[in-house]
């Protein structure tokens, strides 16, 4: 089993002190002092580095052939780390599961991430460093690794902990999943991951749960984080649905101007407050059970009998029940929030609409079930008089009526 | 420097690194931007004009474009359980309910849902988890008029009076009289611009049942020359 010495960076400040550098560590509160080589190795402990890696590269810094002797130093100097709680220690992640005793042994053991259910803290093919912890260890907003019942390892943020059950049970999430993991018993968890390599080196990570920083040394190191940020603006837009957008991208909008519909989720809601918004009609947090549709959806009847429960449905633009029955309306929704207007065919479907919306922003009309429909800009001449239609035209946008047909004869049923 | 992308319907930049990303230097008037999770915090920092949305696709989802027929054949293809995501229209006449609920887990939907059988768009909506376009019936059986049409009178008779979808402009020949138009096409679905005559345009209106987009009045040919004369 390879090991890899890993500097304890997290609890560390390091300052350059004449040829010497004093290493305060935060954590027991002691100061230590290295001379350069030193310091060169205790840099060189990233987790990624064997002993004999870094005794190499001394090798080439000081044009010496004697590897051997060199690997002798730098053990005992780690080991003078290790002694002084400045150093960790990393095994291959093979250790778990079918040992996991072992890995007791060793502070942490790093495991090969895939997938993008932690964007943006953790990447697909990071290495993330787990320790073994105690459940009292765990907290809420802690990532930790655990064995599904495929034995497949997942690495998803904690949401809950339950104690009282036996065994406890823990429920994680992927920081960009809508629905929480299915309970899992404490015996599956590997350990909480406290730092990820990537790129090589270490970046730990601290109180992941407020924030999803990563850090490292102190300093944020997450990409765009210490260069000024290219922000963006949106403007003149419909919707703007930001529901899986990270909290760090919304934070980083600079401006968002004449959008008729936000959407955000309940994970990101909190950094909308901070994003400078003019003429944004309405903001809805809309959870997973919300369904959003955009545009002119009609809905009829027979479409909603395979829904499993009645339809939470946040819509902006039109909506038309004008096939639906006031108890049919009653049936297929639980809850109706319409950014723009809603056409029914009765006076009693709409007051039964009226009973099930929690907001319609354009107001209900009433216009006969069988229509014709025009969306956009559309134009009414003679020819309709001419043809066996004669449907009532319900049309949205402009209309114009060509100076031929002159007045809109009464024959002609137009809702504008 | 860097690289500026402008003016493209769809920009796929799903395979496209996040170091790769972070050398673009604007998005200009693009409708819509397909990313990954990995990806989407790095195109959220590129400066953009007129992108009108962003469209982030999971890596256990499946992402068609185009438009597609929504029919067994097309079901057919797919592995079960997968999460679709279109970007584009779906033309449904009908399709096998049990075989939907095999092959298709989620649905995620960008673009117009055109359809002649409500069970079937049924079943489709109780997996639909976002719909960001028109929900639009059709006549069954119609024909499909797909991209920039020229009506002519050879197009009228092959209809054999059978109900049209057409998406994508509509130019009428100015041979066409109002009485070709409205005797030949008996229901009409149309998604797009109307070009011609406004005689030829009030016609085709007056044809459409549903019908979505802009239209251009053309002025006939003998009075523009001689307007110009």
């Amino acid at each position: 089993m390879n090991t890899y010495p890993l500097c304890a960076f997290e609890n560390l400040q390091i300052e350059q002190a004449g040829n010497e550098v004093i290493v305060f560590d935060s954590k027991a509160r002691t100061f230590h002092l290295l001379n350069a080589t030193a310091h060169r190795i205790l840099k060189a402990c990233n987790g990624s580095n064997t002993i004999r890696d870094i005794a190499l590269m001394l090798s080439q810094e000081f044009g010496t052939d004697d590897v051997d002797s060199l690997i002798a130093d730098v053990t005992e100097t780690i080991k003078s780390f290790e002694s002084k709680g400045l150093m960790w220690f990393v095994a291959d992640e093979q250790v778990f599961p079918a040992d996991s005793d072992q890995a007791s042994d060793s502070p942490l053991v790093a495991i090969s991430v895939t997938g993008g259910s932690m964007f943006p803290v953790l990447f697909s093919g990071d290495k993330v460093l787990v320790k073994k912890s105690s459940l009292d260890d765990l907290s809420l907003g802690d990532i930790i690794v655990w064995l599904d019942h495929g034995n497949e390892r997942v690495a998803h943020r904690i949401i809950s902990v339950d104690k009282s059950s036996t065994p406890p049970m823990i429920t994680t999430k992927g920081d960009v999943h809508f629905d929480p993991d299915s309970p899992v018993e404490f015996n599956r968890v590997l350990g909480k991951v406290v730092a990820v390599l990537q790129d090589g080196e270490p970046k730990w990570i601290k109180e992941l749960g407020k924030n999803n920083s990563v850090e490292q040394n102190g300093s944020s190191q997450r990409a765009g984080k210490d260069q000024p940020k290219r922000r963006s603006s949106y403007k003149d837009l419909k919707v703007l649905d930001l529901r899986e957008v990270p909290v760090d991208a919304i934070e980083g909008i600079e401006s968002v101007e004449g959008v008729s519909l936000v959407l955000l989720s309940p994970e990101n809601e909190h950094a909308w407050s901070q994003v400078p918004a003019k003429d944004v009609k309405s903001v809805f947090t809309a959870p997973r059970e919300y369904r959003v549709y955009t545009g002119q959806p009609e809905l009829l009847p027979e479409m909603l009998e395979f829904m499993d429960e009645p339809l939470r449905l946040i819509v902006s633009g039109q909506l038309f029940l004008t096939s639906f029955e006031p108890q049919q309306i009653r049936e297929a929704f639980r809850e109706l929030i319409v950014n723009g207007q809603v056409y029914v065919s009765s006076e009693a479907a709409k007051t039964t609409v009226e009973s099930v919306a929690k907001m319609i922003a354009g107001g209900i009309s009433i216009v006969p079930a069988e229509h014709a429909r025009w969306i956009g800009e559309s134009m009414l001449g003679p020819e309709y008089l001419n043809t066996t239609h004669e449907t009532p035209i319900v049309a949205i946008g402009d209309l114009t009526v060509s100076e031929r047909l002159g007045q809109v004869p009464q024959s002609i049923a137009l809702f504008r | 420097m860097g690289t500026t992308i402008k003016g493209i319907p769809i920009l796929d930049l799903r395979s496209v690194s996040v170091e790769a990303i972070a050398k673009i230097d604007l998005v200009e008037d693009v409708k819509t931007v397909v990313l990954t999770p990995e990806n989407v915090e790095a195109f959220m920092q590129v400066p953009r004009v007129e992108v009108r949305s962003h469209l982030i696709v999971h890596t256990d989802e499946t992402l068609f474009i185009g438009q597609i027929e929504f029919n067994d054949a097309f079901l057919d293809k797919l592995t079960d359980n997968t999460k679709l995501v279109i970007l584009g229209h779906l033309m449904i006449d009908g399709f096998t309910i049990p075989l939907f609920q095999k092959r298709i887990q989620s649905l995620r939907h960008y673009g117009q849902i055109i359809y002649a059988d409500a069970r079937s768009v049924g079943v489709l909506l109780a997996r639909l988890e976002r719909l960001q376009g028109q929900l639009i019936r059709m006549r069954p059986n119609s024909v499909r008029w797909i991209g920039s049409i020229n009506l002519n009178a050879n197009r009228l008779e092959a209809l054999a009076g059978r109900p049209v979808l057409s998406i994508g402009p509509v130019n009428v020949d100015a041979d066409l009289t109002v009485t070709d138009i409205t005797e030949g096409i008996s229901s009409m679905v149309q998604i797009g611009e109307i070009i011609g005559p406004e005689e030829a345009v009030c016609a085709l209106f007056s044809v459409c049942d549903r019908r979505l987009g802009t239209y251009k009045v053309r002025v006939p040919e003998t009075a523009y020359s001689a307007a110009t004369s």
